[in-house]
Formats: C-alpha cells, structure tokens, sequence
C-alpha cells in the first residue's frame, strides 16, 4: 500500500529532517490521501500542542535579573575560588588587571605541580610591548596603564607588591627590556631585547635562543600581550589574519613547533601514531608544560592526538549515555562517535585512555573505526 | 525578554573573544545566558543549582575559549557544556530518582486506569515529569529551536535517539488526543 510508505515520512516532517523533494512528495500524496491527511492533522496538533507547552514552560521560567552581573563577576575572579585576589590592592582589580590575573589564576590551577611563586619563575618573566602586535581591548589596558613608547620600551609605573603573586604580576605586565634583559647578561645583542621571554609557568631557566622568528622586528617578537592571548596574535600579520590560527587548539601560553622541540621542553616522549586515515598529515604541534597536541588534517577533516602527563589530565570521566568503554591495547579508553552512523552526516568521534604515566586523547572528523586504529597504532 | 540589536554576528564575537577581547566575551554572555539558565532550569528545578551551572558554563567556555574549534557553533558548544555540568548536578543531587518517584501520570502511562483522573491532563505536568533527558530533549528542539542534530550533539547522542524520542512524544500525545483527553495548557 502506497500508505505504508508515507507513514514514517509524517514524523520526519515535524522533525524538519525531510528534504524539500521529499517534502514534495508528502504534500502530493497527502493532497490525493485522505486517511494519511487525516493522520497528518493528528500528528501536527501534537506537534503544535506540545510546541506551545514547552515554549511556556520555558518562559514561565524566571530568570534573576542580575546573573549576566553574577557570572560577570566569576569571569572578573570574585569567588571564593580565587582567594588570593582578595588580598590585593584596589589597583589590581581593573578589568586589565583583573584579566591578567585570571590567567594566572587559572594557569596555577590548571598546572598547579608548578610552582609559579618559585624563583625560577620570576626570572623569567621579560615582557616587552609591541605596538604592531594587534588591537585586541586588553593589549589596549596593558599599554594604557603602563605608558608604552613608540619605539617599544616600557616603563612601569605599578605600585610596590606586596605579595609574592602581585610580583608577579607585576613583572608580567611591566616590560623593561633592557633593565631585565641586562640583569642575566652583560651584553645583549640588539635583536634579542627585542624579544620577549615565554616562560609562563616556568620550567627550569631556558636560555634565550632564536626562535627562528626574524630579527629585531617588533612585529614578529611575542609581545606582552601574547602571554595573555592565543597564539598568533604576537605573530606575523599574516598569522593573525588566517582564520586558521583559531582553529587551532591552544591556550593563552600554547608553544608551536615541531614535535621535538616539545618534547625537549615538555620531557613527554610524544607517541607517534603509525595508522593515519587516508591523506593525514601532521600540520601542527602545540604544547603547554605537560601536554603536547598534535593536529593532523585531511582534505575535508583534521584530528588531534593530546597526549598529557596523567595527573594534569583532570577532567573527571562523566559516564554520559552514548559513550562506549572499549580497550586500547590493555587499556579501558572511553569512546564517542557522533554523527550519523549511516553516513549521513560527516564523522566526529573522541576516545580518551590512561596508559602508564600518560594520558592521551584523540579526537576530531574521523570514523569510529578510524579512532581506534590510530589509538591502537600509537608508540 | 530584552530584544538586543545584533550588531556583530556571533562568529565574530567569538574570533575577538578568543584574541583577548573581554567586552566581546562579555556580549557573548548576554546573548546566551538567559536562555542557558532556562534550559538548565527545566532539567535541575532549583534556582541555586541552576546559577551554579550557568556560572560554571560560562567560566568554563572561557577557559577554554582558546581551544573552541568553531568547528560547531559557540552555542552549540555552551550548550554542551551546561547540559554535561546538569547531568553531573544530578548524579550528585540524586534527583532523577526523585523526579521519577512523583509522578503522578506520564506519556508511558498508557495502560494506567484512567478514571480517576480528570479528563483534562495538563500537558506542562506531563512533560514535567519526564526523565530529565527526555525533557531535555523537548526542551532544545521545541523551546530552543535546535534542529535534531544540533540537539544529537549537544546531548552526546545519537541523531536517531532524538528523533525517536521525538517521536514517541508527538505519537503517543497523538493517541491521547485521539481517545478524547483534552489537554489544558
């Protein structure tokens, strides 16, 4: 019966999953079948009825006023969350400030082994301001507030810090190139006060070195504002012009490269996969103290493989329907796939283990049965 | 509900959010707070969790704002992330068994005597008294406007589990309507 066939379509069409053709084809029958009109009006009245349940139940909801305010002041670190804040002077609660703390906040509870207030770290801090670096609002309050000259040179002019973290601080946003730099060596070239010194939070004291960056371009030195921003932003203009700097996974202190500079400086031993879909490559290696990503694409989808040291992995494992437990060379990996199993819909699938002291990732546009066999394959 | 003329698209409050631009984060957490607490609303029921979650989200999407792929949509992705910090408000609160304790009918309820009770059911009840999954489900694709597969992803379920439950809830209501119960809304 031609009705059989019609039946299942009345469904999809309240759930505006038919194509306009198939749409067609529905109103054609629906114009010549009584029965199925019928069963059509039925199914719209429920469609509509519980269209309008919903939607009241959803505004009959009160919403407090003041919760843009109330999440506002999360983002700005009023919570108890981050007590230390508290302790600071009326100074360091500017939004410019208050967001440059906020990193450091969230960097210390993201990377907490570390030790942030250590003296290793306060070395290390040497910022220098770029002017061609950018317009991005924050970049905008740190050179307000601390009077950058033209020609790059910065002069602070924040109040004594009491407290160790407001040191900190402190040497994060004032950049004294010159002074710094001179402190840790007699003679430096030119070029390299030019640069500024990525090194929060710090691991060990990494002599300067030529990051293969250009020379004493201040357009092409990271700047103080890059410490605080995602990567690209102290980069060449054309860096920060392609959107694919955005696409790229990373954080405010994410280091690019090539996988041996990351494990160097993360002392990961990076597992390589040895299966690949067809036509990946590797495009990218991003790292941040123990975690390296790296990011594989193909013509119409890419992947990343992040692979951290497991006690920062953190996120707590949430045992949602959907995901599935599989084993990965002896190990338990939970597994996601989303998209339509029969194809309709492109791939995206994440796996997540724990082996021996690492844990890794994988996930992006590739087949369930794809993930596995990278996972599988990896050294 | 405040009507905000959209002068930037989300896509690019997004892109001067994730280069450092706070008052563009900020205008991302006007657009979709209010409707992020009522979608949190209709599963947890409690104003203090439900602030709780909606804070949490939105420090969360910060944190993490650097690593959005834009791959899907910055609402989509926020979504996620309140329905994941739900489900865990819920397994700690234990609240789904309670949910489930008080009903008093439900769409499933088919072969239950209903003599008792008045002709005219109130629909926003039944729909109350859903699993929170199954409210959530209703809640993203009628209340919210998400297509099938938006709300596949943001639930981290299969596009097939949606539209069946979809389904059953326009099917069996379709009965009801068809035995005669009127329904008050």
């Amino acid at each position: 019966m031609r009705c059989e066939k019609y039946k299942p379509t009345l469904n999809e069409f309240f759930n505006k999953t038919l194509s306009p053709g198939e749409e067609r084809e529905l109103e054609g029958h629906l114009a010549a079948c009584r029965d199925c009109r019928s069963d059509f009006q039925k199914l719209k009245r429920a469609d509509d009825l519980l269209r309008v349940a919903v939607r009241e139940m959803v505004l009959e909801i009160e919403v407090p006023a003041d919760l843009d305010q109330k999440i506002k002041s999360v983002l700005d670190g009023n919570r108890p969350k981050n007590p230390f804040l508290y302790n600071l002077p009326s100074f360091f609660r500017t939004p410019a400030v208050a967001a440059a703390m906020l990193f450091l906040v969230l960097g210390v509870s993201l990377f907490g082994l570390y030790d942030l207030f250590g003296q290793s770290a306060r070395q290390q801090v040497v910022m220098t301001e770029t002017p061609a670096a950018g317009t991005g609002s924050r970049e905008k309050a740190l050179i307000t507030a601390q009077d950058a000259a033209p020609d790059g040179e910065m002069r602070s002019e924040l109040p004594e810090a009491e407290t160790d973290s407001a040191r900190i601080a402190l040497d994060v946003m004032a950049a004294q190139p010159e002074a710094s730099v001179s402190e840790r060596r007699s003679d430096p070239p030119p070029s390299q006060s030019a640069r500024s010194r990525e090194s929060y939070p710090a691991q060990g004291n990494p002599a300067p070195e030529d990051r293969g960056e250009g020379g004493a371009g201040s357009e092409t030195a990271p700047s103080a504002a890059t410490l605080l921003a995602p990567p690209g932003r102290g980069g060449s203009p054309a860096d920060q012009a392609h959107k694919e700097v955005f696409s790229i996974a990373g954080g405010p202190t994410d280091r690019k490269g090539t996988l041996a500079e990351a494990a160097a400086e993360t002392g990961i031993r990076p597992a390589r996969p040895h299966y690949l879909p067809p036509g990946a490559q590797l495009s990218e290696v991003t790292w941040l103290p123990g975690q390296i990503s790296q990011y594989y694409r193909m013509e119409n989808a890419s992947f990343a493989i992040t692979q951290g040291l497991a006690e920062l992995s953190g996120e707590k494992q949430r045992q949602r329907p959907g995901q599935e437990t599989i084993i990965i060379n002896g190990a338990e990996a939970v597994l996601e796939v989303t998209g339509a199993a029969d194809g309709s819909q492109p791939p995206y699938a994440a796996l997540s283990w724990q082996r021996g002291q690492y844990s890794y990732t994988i996930e992006g546009g590739v087949s369930r049965e794809d993930i596995i066999k990278i996972a599988a394959s990896l050294d | 509900m405040e009507c905000r003329v959209k002068t930037l698209s989300v896509e690019n409050l997004v892109l001067k959010a994730k280069a450092g631009d706070n008052d563009a984060f900020a205008q991302l957490v006007q657009r979709h707070s209010e409707d992020a607490y009522r979608t949190a609303f209709m599963v947890l029921r409690d104003r203090g969790e439900v602030e709780d979650v909606v804070q949490e989200a939105f420090l969360t999407c910060y944190r993490k704002l650097a690593t959005f792929r834009m791959d899907s949509s910055f609402k989509t992705w926020l979504y996620r992330i309140v329905v994941n910090l739900c489900y865990d408000r819920l397994r700690k609160l234990n609240r789904e068994s309670a949910a489930i304790n008080k009903l008093t009918s439900n769409f499933n309820n088919g072969n239950k005597d209903m003599a008792d009770i008045e002709n005219r059911i109130d629909l926003k009840e039944v729909v109350s008294s859903l699993s929170p999954e199954h409210r959530l489900v209703l809640t993203l694709y009628y209340g919210m406007d998400f297509g099938v597969q938006k709300v596949a992803e943001i639930l981290g379920i299969p596009v097939g589990t949606v539209k069946s439950r979809l389904n059953s809830a326009r099917n069996l209501l379709k009965e009801r309507l068809e035995r005669g119960q009127n329904y008050a809304l």
